[in-house]
């Protein structure tokens, strides 16, 4: 065994949300920022994300399947900004106000961003109980002989 | 002294009790014919235990407390073989260990 | 049929177990990918095609024909057909939910009753009645 667990799966997914919960919590709290620190307005950022899959033949898996390519869950590509189009409104006496009066806002809306929340919270969860079906069939696999 | 009362305790043998716990229909009261009974009853339910959880495995029934009552029964029912046999692995020891 | 110590039904209750690990592997690979753009859930199929084969009652007790399926049969990992929006797919976090409960429940069922019907056979071989 090359060192992958059944575990690994679920874990995979539960690292995926937990980053994707501290880029949707940036672009909350971002949400206002009209200047950051690099003079230009925020930009906000989505995770990229894309299967894990393993090329080796060392796992249990490889005679069922044939040396098909084994699932290992998600991996995290990094960290993109997402080149929405800002927001305008019209403020002349705010600081950052252009030559017009306008002033652009990072296209970040609340709304949906706390949907987003949501749907990481449940994907979070789901991945949870991942691990816990997996332990269980464990628990009861290490019984088979008798308590 | 009457001792006729003690008379009535032969016919205890044929009564509901003994006839129950064999399946035949005509009233036996052989102990070998008894076990023999019971010996095949419970591997009919051997077999039948087995057959219900492959049935299970490959998903022809999705009734599991069936399987598991099936396995149950089959169990009791050895359970009581093996029992009499060691009850009467007992008595023949020690029989044989009494000095005459 | 329970003569043998390691006999057919031992078998087949084995490969249907590995079905079923192998099967929780895509049910959690489906949840960990739930959200990446363009990712199809995976099934397992292996339970159905045992069953077609295996179907009568003469076929379930016949050890031969259990044999030969197993040898013949193995479990296939198929794509979902589910509909694709946009480039995302249509959540199906519930479904691999339930999936999951199902497949950790028959996983643990076969374990156990197979455990119980082979305590019959070490009550035969050890003479010790009881667990």
């Amino acid at each position: 065994m090359s060192g992958i667990s059944i575990f690994d799966i679920s874990a995979s997914g539960m690292a995926l949300e937990r980053m994707r919960l501290q880029i949707e919590s940036l672009n909350l709290a971002n949400a206002n920022t009209t200047r950051t620190h690099g003079g230009k307005i925020y930009k906000p950022l989505t995770v990229l994300s894309s299967p894990k899959y393993s090329e080796e033949f060392g796992s249990i898996m490889s005679d069922i399947l044939d040396k098909q390519n084994v699932p290992l869950g998600v991996k995290i590509d990094g960290v993109k900004e997402l080149d929405l189009p800002p927001r305008i409104v019209y403020n002349p006496s705010h600081p950052d106000a252009d030559k017009k009066g306008y002033v652009q806002y990072p296209n970040i809306n609340p709304v949906s961003e706390m949907v987003n929340l949501i749907n990481i919270t449940r994907s979070f969860e789901a991945n949870v109980r991942s691990f816990n079906a997996a332990k269980r069939m464990m628990q009861t696999a290490m019984d088979i002989g008798g308590k | 002294m009457n001792i006729d009362s003690i008379n009535n305790i032969g016919s205890i043998r044929n009564t509901d009790i003994f006839n129950r716990s064999s399946n035949l229909n005509k009233t036996s009261n052989s102990f070998s014919e008894w076990l023999q009974n019971e010996i095949s009853v419970a591997n009919t339910q051997i077999n039948e235990a087995d057959t219900k959880l492959r049935e299970y495995a490959v998903g022809g029934t999705d009734n599991l407390h069936q399987v598991m009552m099936s396995i149950e029964e089959a169990k009791t029912s050895f359970e009581l073989i093996v029992q009499v046999r060691n009850r009467l692995l007992d008595g023949y020891q020690e029989i044989m260990r009494m000095q005459i | 049929m329970i003569s043998e110590l390691s006999g057919t039904t031992e078998n087949l209750v084995r490969a249907v177990l590995d079905a079923s690990l192998l099967r929780y592997k895509i049910i959690s690979n489906n949840i960990a990918n739930n959200d990446v753009r363009g990712f199809k859930p995976s099934n397992v199929n292996f339970e159905d095609i045992l069953n077609a084969e295996l179907n009568s009652k003469e076929a379930i007790n016949n050890n031969q024909r259990i044999e030969s399926a197993l040898t013949s049969v193995r479990p296939e990992i198929v794509e979902r057909e589910s509909s694709v929006i946009d480039g995302k797919p249509e959540n199906t976090l519930d479904l691999e939910m339930s999936d999951l409960a199902k497949n950790t429940l028959r996983y643990e069922a076969l374990i156990k009753s197979l455990e119980n019907l082979g305590s019959i056979k070490t009550m035969a071989i050890t003479g010790r009645a009881g667990k």
